[in-house]
């Protein structure tokens, strides 16, 4: 059931990106000009309970969360705080709408703040007993990695 | 008439995005208040005449469904007008909101779509 749900999860954390942050998916083969992805800023986490417990980690190639705050807030001058709320901000809506869709239990989803994530959650070695979940997201100002971590 | 509306969400950079779309709405503001939880927005309440808030539901302190559910108890607020803006997908939580007289708008939302909804619930026609 999990990999059917692969693309509705893709395309519905697509969806949070083009209407929050106006930014839009690009051919894969196309990101090489717009970001180095062996590079990654600090990622966000929001873990949750609920249906299924478990975290979503995002994290995003250099000038992305950047641009993500740039574009939420329509401003050109973006301070470190705002870039991390901006961040948290995006994790929070696309872990509200993906959390829900990996079960059909009508289960209330408690979803946490999210936070800056360690490493050990990064890796996966926090989670090592989880089921995972991965995909990138390839967007017109740089690379999301979603990594969904789940019981 | 001119409003006073409170903006209630734990993340600065959503309270900075309601309120550019409260600014590019058209409505007449008098005042717009901001509180970063459940708990601020009710003392908010206590000490000021609003007349539309905007809530988001996961908050650290107090959330949103207990923030509707503490305004609806009072009778000084209970007839508030509270227009909830969240991620949350799940039907139960969505219901909860109606029950309480109270309207929901999904993040995530477009500018459009939630001064719309403002415009409606104030009784405002589209410009």
């Amino acid at each position: 059931m999990l990999d059917s749900n692969y693309n509705k999860l893709r395309l519905r954390a697509l969806e949070a990106f083009e209407t929050v942050c106006f930014m839009f998916p690009v051919d894969e083969m196309e990101i090489e000009d717009i970001s180095d992805t062996t590079i990654w800023d600090i990622p966000a986490i929001v873990t949750f309970n609920g249906g299924r417990t478990g975290g979503m980690i995002i994290r995003t190639t250099p000038g992305l969360s950047q641009s993500i705050a740039m574009n939420m807030l329509g401003v050109e001058a973006i301070d470190p705080k705002q870039k991390k709320d901006a961040l948290y901000e995006i994790s929070n809506i696309i872990s509200g709408n993906i959390a829900p869709m990996l079960n059909d239990s009508e289960n209330v989803y408690l979803i946490d703040p999210p936070r800056d994530a360690i490493p050990e959650e990064v890796n996966g070695g926090k989670f090592a007993s989880l089921s995972r979940i991965s995909f990138s997201l390839y967007l017109d100002e740089g690379v999301a990695d979603i990594i969904i971590y789940h019981v | 008439m001119a409003l006073n509306i409170l903006i209630v969400d734990d993340s600065a950079v959503m309270r900075s995005i309601v309120l550019k779309v409260l600014k590019m709405s058209g409505l007449q503001i008098t005042k717009i208040f901001q509180a970063s939880n459940g708990r601020e927005a009710l003392e908010v309440i206590d000490q000021n005449w609003i007349d539309l808030a905007l809530v988001d539901i996961n908050m650290p302190v107090m959330n949103g469904i207990d923030f509707l559910y503490a305004v609806r108890a009072n009778p000084e607020t209970a007839e508030l007008a509270v227009l909830v803006i969240s991620s949350e997908s799940q039907e139960t939580r969505k219901e909860a909101v109606l029950q309480k007289n109270a309207r929901f708008v999904h993040k995530p939302f477009t500018p459009e779509l939630l001064r719309d909804e403002i415009l409606k619930m104030t009784g405002v026609s589209h410009a």
